[in-house]
């Protein structure tokens, strides 16, 4: 039998955090339904960042949106109002009292979990996937691929003018670039320092993406949290904030978040 | 799923990004954080426990890590810590490595995690920001001004 669900919101995570599924009951008063879950599907994708993601999947209640078992418009049912009695003589009992404003009923941890449980089955066997197959759908939706390659979201198709235009930009920005880098190449030597990598001109991937390191041919693309873990343990003896192995047994999961020098010396201050 | 065997050991099913399923004790399970938290909030009850970040072949190095370190006691340290140096000897290369690492990241598994990130360290240790950026392909997004600000800044390491 078909029943609709009133509300089901999916999270995933990523990096520390955990997998959470979270149901909720069927609306009682449309427990006898049998429409299905999916006409009134809506989907929101929230995306947090590269460390966490989340999907929430949200229905329509029937019960208190006014919408019938079949689709159509009907007055959203109320709770009866309030009611206030001045005269104490018309004052309803106590008991009248408690049945137009019943308290909301304590369920129980157990019972609670009880609900979840049924919930979940009732999605498996009735109106969704498996809630197996269900979590795999959601992950390949939201989840972070580091390794694959990065490719910059496709543009609208651009006219021949705005096209020349870019071209134009390019080449005017890679000149500029061009003679920076001679500038720089000779101040390099009159430091006699040993000269920088090129720096490849970005125009068009200055935004965040391009800062995500992505390769163009292959594999590996070394996501910034792992910089972000092996950066505490490199230890040179030369740095005077690296840390020492006896430092690193005792800060490495601070640092894991947010590497820092341990000890910072006044001339590296700013 | 969760199964009693004859020990009454509970049995977890991991399932990894491509599929593959591994049945272990929920004791090696419980070495990762992650896990250990899904078992608790009754994420295990019925199905597998699905990994999507993690494939089926470094779950598979993960579960070999976890089992060993859920079974031996604190008295056979040194022989662990042999065992670990194997261990990370046997992942080929620094690929290989930065996949347990980012698994090792995912489930929360404190030794794992402290293991790879050290043998990785090692491997950056002594070699130049070029030989760095070419080891994982890590694009060079600096401005001319900004390499020399950071050049100026940490002027020691050019010493």
């Amino acid at each position: 039998m078909k029943q609709r669900i009133s509300s089901l919101s999916v999270s995933l995570a990523h990096g520390r955090r955990h997998h959470h599924h979270q149901f909720f009951r069927p609306n009682p008063s449309s427990s006898s339904s049998s429409s299905t879950i999916l006409p009134g599907l809506h989907f929101s994708v929230v995306a947090a960042g590269e460390s966490s993601s989340r999907l929430v999947l949200c229905t329509y209640n029937s019960g208190s949106s006014g919408v019938s078992s079949n689709g159509r418009w009907r007055k959203p049912r109320h709770n009866p109002p309030r009611k206030y009695y001045l005269n104490p003589k018309t004052k309803p009992s106590y008991a009248d009292n408690r049945r137009h404003n019943p308290r909301p009923k304590y369920i129980k941890p157990e019972t609670q979990r009880q609900l979840l449980e049924d919930d979940r089955r009732m999605l498996e066997e009735v109106t969704l996937p498996p809630i197996r197959k269900f979590n795999y759908l959601l992950a390949e939706l939201v989840r972070m691929r580091p390794y694959e390659t990065i490719r910059p979201q496709s543009a609208a198709p651009k006219t021949s003018k705005q096209k020349d235009e870019e071209h134009s930009r390019i080449d005017a920005q890679s000149d500029r670039n061009d003679k920076i880098k001679e500038e720089e190449k000779n101040r390099l030597h009159r430091l006699s320092l040993p000269s920088m990598p090129d720096v490849v001109a970005m125009p068009e991937n200055n935004n965040h993406q391009s800062r995500m390191n992505y390769h163009s041919s292959s594999i590996v693309a070394m996501p910034d949290v792992i910089l972000e873990c092996v950066l505490p343990y490199v230890d040179d003896p030369r740095d005077r904030g690296a840390i020492s192995h006896q430092e690193a047994g005792d800060h490495r999961h601070v640092l894991h978040g947010e590497p820092q020098c341990l000890a910072r010396s006044g001339d590296r201050e700013h | 799923m969760s199964i009693t065997t004859e020990n009454n050991e509970k049995m977890i099913t991991l399932m990894s990004s491509d599929g593959e399923e591994f049945v272990v004790e929920e004791a090696v399970a419980a070495q990762s954080q992650t896990i250990k938290h899904l078992i608790e909030d009754g994420c295990s009850t019925e199905g597998s426990i699905p990994l999507p970040n993690v494939t089926g072949r470094v779950l598979s190095e993960v579960i070999q890590y976890c089992k060993k370190h859920s079974s031996s006691d604190d008295k056979e340290e040194k022989e662990l810590e042999a065992w670990d140096a194997e261990f990370v000897k046997a992942a080929d290369d620094h690929v290989a490595l930065t996949d347990l690492m980012m698994a090792a990241n995912f489930l929360d598994i404190k030794g794992l995690l402290d293991l790879v990130a050290q043998t990785l360290a090692n491997m950056i240790t002594g070699k130049s920001p070029e030989e760095v950026r070419r080891m994982w392909n890590i694009k060079n997004d600096f401005t001319p001004e900004e390499a020399e600000k950071v050049r100026k800044e940490n002027q020691w390491a050019f010493e």
